[in-house]
Order: structure tokens, then sequence, then C-alpha cells
């Protein structure tokens, strides 16, 4: 336990604690075996079921390359997570003009609405922050993504 | 002396930590790697000392850490697969320049398809560069050889960059006990970098890495490199030497586990040997004369071991974690050509291609390639190259692609 703490001296309690509690209840889980670990036997070299090692057969490229024929694959990973900073449109600001900010997104993380509005797909924003840099009325801040989701939980909350 | 649990990542930042490194440029990243962050750490919570810059690629990480090391500081940086291709243009470079630095590589398969888990055709593509190559089996290992790494490259008679690799998570996210030395002791083996000849600064400029045409001059520059990475087996024997008086633990250019008496032995690098290593006290309580060997050292490639440590065997396996597509395994190229003509040279040398994209190696196939060197050995004819790759493999990959199928039959495209 004192290790855990040492080595997440840097975070806050919350996170320590939780670690704790994570590492407790695994510690429990092992109760039943009385803190004993036993490791596997040995596999007896003599008498092993021997390996079904094959010779692979050499197949054309349409089948042997790695390709996935499907789309939007990346829709469904959520790739958002790497963020340290995240933007957002102030919309009494923003003049509609659709295409900056949309344009410039190497993402493709800013979809423009039917109303002109560009809205940004937090799921896959990166937090890159060109399009803070771009929009030209500065219609978009760049806030930190911790204090972005600190506001969120709390509104959660209330 | 301190033992505590760390990871792979943990022990090389330890490496650098205990060598009292100057400067570490980082690609800060994917691939990077924690090692990075630990570094990070300490140098900002005032735990070491030195200057932690980031870079925006490896190609500049890399040319950062020579431009520095040729200033006669001690640099350290660290890197990953993709990140390590990134930068391979520079890592000609600056061991053309014979800037004496660290790097520790991370290794994971190559991309495509992209992977996360390890392999060894990163690190081998940078076979060629002039950095000298040592690689780890064990977290204590990966500390260690960082300490070692340094001595060999910054000694007057080598002068050259130094790659120590790891097995992504296998050694990275893996903890082990690591002895973590007192710094008094690290101090007496490896003191400040007496930089020598190399003194770069802004007062005295120079020009480093001239250009020259008409092949004689680079010629001479070229193989200059290789004779001081040649030279440097004399050096790492004597280092490894001082290390082991000061810290116990012997580090040999070529570990030999259990070969003394061996009839047939098992040739592997990195951390996958300790798997062979446990098929080899199994296979011995059973009976048979079998032994492995790793080659720590790479670059230099030490064939004088390799040809004294195979001389009279009945037959070796040498299993290659690592794909040079359209020729086979490396070391087994490596070793082959170390031991044609030796008149005492193993009548049996088999190529087994395994654990690439981190594929486990299972004991029973250890067993396996024992039988096949054994039978071999028998008729005196060494079998073709074979893979480590099962039935079961197969038909989960066909899954896959069936899968695959569907949706292009969904896509309307036949
Ligand atoms: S660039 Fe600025 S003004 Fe233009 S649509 Fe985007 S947010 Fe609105
Ligand atoms: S921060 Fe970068 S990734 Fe995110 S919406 Fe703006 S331009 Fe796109």
């Amino acid at each position: 336990m004192g290790w855990i703490r040492d080595e997440l001296a840097h975070l806050n309690e919350s996170v320590v604690g939780k670690n704790l509690e994570m590492a407790l209840s695994a510690y429990d889980l092992m109760a039943e075996h009385a803190g004993i670990v036993s490791l596997t036997d040995d596999l007896s070299a003599v008498g092993w079921q021997h390996p079904d090692w094959i010779e692979l057969p050499l197949e054309e490229a349409g089948i042997s390359a790695p390709t996935i024929h499907a789309a939007d694959t990346s829709e469904q990973l959520k790739t958002g997570l790497w963020r340290t900073m995240r933007p957002v449109i102030d919309y009494e600001r923003c003049n509609r003009c659709w295409w900056v900010c949309s344009t410039f997104c190497p993402d493709g993380a800013i979809k423009v609405q039917e109303d002109g509005y560009p809205r940004i797909d937090y799921d896959h924003c990166k937090g890159c922050l060109i399009c803070v840099a771009q929009c030209p009325p500065h219609a978009i801040a760049a806030i930190p993504e911790y204090l972005a989701q600190e506001e969120e939980s709390s509104e959660e909350g209330v | 002396m301190k033992r505590i649990l760390l990871t792979g990542n943990g022990a090389a930042a330890w490496g650098a930590r205990l060598a009292s490194v100057d400067y570490v440029p980082a690609f800060p990243i994917t691939p990077q790697t924690e090692i990075i962050e630990s570094l990070a750490g300490w140098i900002d919570n005032g735990e070491m000392e030195g200057r932690l810059v980031t870079l925006e690629s490896e190609h500049s990480m890399i040319t950062a850490a020579g431009a520095a090391a040729a200033t006669g500081v001690r640099v350290f940086s660290a890197t990953s697969s993709q990140g390590l291709l990134y930068g391979m243009e520079m890592l000609y470079t600056v061991a053309g320049w014979r800037a004496p630095f660290v790097l520790v590589n991370v290794s994971r398969g190559l991309s495509a398809p992209i992977t996360l888990e390890p392999d060894h055709n990163d690190i081998l593509a940078a076979r060629d560069s002039g950095f000298l190559q040592l690689h780890c089996a064990t977290c204590q290992e990966v500390l260690d050889t960082v300490l070692l790494a340094y001595r060999l490259a910054e000694d007057e008679q080598v002068r050259l960059p130094v790659l120590v690799n790891m097995d992504g998570f296998y050694l990275s996210f893996t903890r082990e006990p690591v002895e973590i030395p007192e710094r008094e002791r690290v101090e007496r083996f490896l003191p400040a970098f007496e930089p020598g000849s190399i003194r770069f600064r802004a007062s005295a400029p120079e020009s480093q890495a001239v250009a020259v045409l008409g092949g004689g001059p680079y010629f001479y520059f070229r193989y200059q490199t290789h004779l001081a990475a040649r030279n440097a087996l004399k050096v790492y024997e004597r280092v490894a030497e001082e290390f082991e008086a000061l810290f116990g633990r012997r580090h040999a250019v070529v570990e030999a586990y259990c070969c003394d008496d061996a009839e047939y032995l098992f040739v592997m690098m990195g951390s996958f040997a300790t798997k062979a290593k446990a098929a080899v006290d199994w296979l011995r309580s059973n009976g048979w004369l079998i032994g492995l060997l790793r080659p720590r050292l790479l670059r230099l490639f030490p064939e004088a071991v390799f040809r004294c440590e195979l001389a009279g065997r009945r037959g070796v396996a040498v299993i290659d974690q690592n794909l040079s597509i359209g020729a086979g395994g490396v070391l087994h190229t490596e070793v082959t050509s170390a031991l044609y003509g030796q008149p005492e040279a193993p009548p049996v040398l088999a190529s087994f291609i395994g654990g690439l994209g981190g594929r486990d190696i299972a004991p029973e196939e250890f067993y396996e390639m024992a039988e096949v060197i054994r039978k071999a050995a028998e008729t005196g004819e060494t079998p073709p190259p074979r893979l480590l790759y099962t039935e079961t493999e197969l038909r989960e990959t066909r899954k896959l692609q069936a899968i695959a199928q569907v949706e292009r039959r969904q896509l309307g495209e036949g």
C-alpha cells in the first residue's frame, strides 16, 4: 500500500484512494486461495503435445493484404481521449463563415450543421487548436481539458 | 542496496538518472514511452539535474541528441518502433559524426499491419547505421546496460552512439525486482563524461561532418567508423569486467547458459530467450544435453565468440524474432556467415522464425525445435527454415478474413 502511495504521490488523493481501493479488492479476491499462488506444473519435456505447425501457403494479395473492406470504422474508435486542451465555439461570435474551421481541422472533427453553425465532435477532436488559430472572428476559445471535464461533471452532479 | 519492483521503462529511466545525463531531447508523443515521462517528472521536481527538451519528431530528437553529444555533454534519449524508423536518416548521420550517446529502443513490430507488441525488426533496421547495439533480456539488465553503454560510447577507442534494446510489453511494462545501485558506486564506474577531442563551443566554431567527394575520403571515414565499432568488443569485455567487480553482475558479450557439455543449442536474443532458458532446464531434467546462447552485443557482431561457442556442437536452432522480407531470419544469416569454412562448425544450423508481433513461443515448441535439430543431426542435413505458426492460428486469421469478405460483399464489390 505504501508502495502505491509512493508511486502515485504526485496525483491527487482521490486518484490514490481509487487505486488503493482497487488493489485491496484484488487482494480480497485472492482471499479464498489463502494467499497461495501456485505455479502450474512445468510442462514435461517428454510426451508433450506436438505443435500443429503448418507451412503457410502463398495467397493472392487481394486476400493477404491487411485491409478492412468497410466504412466508418474510425467513427467507433474514440480518439478524442488524447486531448489536453479543448476548443469551445462561442456561437455569439461565430459569424457562420462555415468553412474555415471545418476545412482546417486536420481530423475532420468539425461538421457544419444545416443552420450554418459548426459543431465540434469531441469524441474525435485531438485538441490541436488549429481551429482556434484559424477562426477569423476569434470565436473559438481553448480551455484546459481537465477544467472542461470538471465543469461537465459538476453540471451533471447538479 | 535497494531492490524494488520496476518496469523495463522504469529501469531505463533509472539508468539515465544514475548516469547523471545532462541533456534529454525527446519526442513526447506516441510511440514514446514512460521512460521520458519518468525523467521529465524527476527533472521537474528537482530529483534529477539535467535538461529535457521536447522536439517535434524523432528525426529532430536524434539530430538534437547528436548535436548535443558533439558539444561534449552526456546525452540520453529513447524511442520505439516507428519512431526509430522515422529518425533513421539521422541514426546514420550522427553515428558518422562519431557522437557518443545512448538511445534506448523499446522494440515493437513494425507497420503494416500495425501492432503494439514486440519483435526485432525495428532495431534490426538500424543494424547497419553505425550505432552499437546491446540487447537486454531482463529489467535489471536494462538498467545495467544503460550504464555499460555510456562507458562503451564514450571510450576514446570507440566514440560511437549506442542503442540499448528491450522488448515492448515483455520488459517495458513488466515489473521485475531490480537493484538500483548506489550513486557513489555508479560514479566510480561511470565518472563525468570526459569529452577529450570533442569540444564544440560557440566561442570556437568548427565544422563537423563535412562534405567529401571522390569516394576516397568517404571510404576512409565510413571504414574508420567500422573499425571503431570492431574495437568496441575488447572495450566491452573490459568494461563488463569492471562492472562485475563493482556490482557483482556479469553481462558477457554473449550469454552462454548450460553450454559447457551441450550437444544442442538454442540461439536467440531479447526477453524471449528467458523462455528458451526455461525450456533448457526442462529438457535437461529429461536428459537432454542442451543449452542457450544469447548475444547481448549484436553490433558489433561477435562472430569469434559464436565460432568458439558453436564449435563441435551436433545441432543448433537459431530462433529469429524478426523477418528480413524475402530472405529470412537475420540472426540465422549472421551466425551462418560467421561459421562458413570453420572446420568445427556444427553440421546442422536450423532456422526458426517465431515470436513476430509478440506471438508467444510455447514450451512444446521449444521441445519440438530440439527434436527437429536432433533428428537433423542424425542425417547431418539442415532442414529448411520453419515458421512457428500453427493450424489453429491460421484458423483464427481465416475468421478475420471471413469478416472482411462479408463486409466487402455488403459493399457490393463481389
Ligand atoms: S471559423 Fe469561426 S466563424 Fe467560421 S464557422 Fe468556424 S467558428 Fe464560425
Ligand atoms: S482542436 Fe484541432 S482537432 Fe479539435 S476541432 Fe479544432 S482543429 Fe479539429
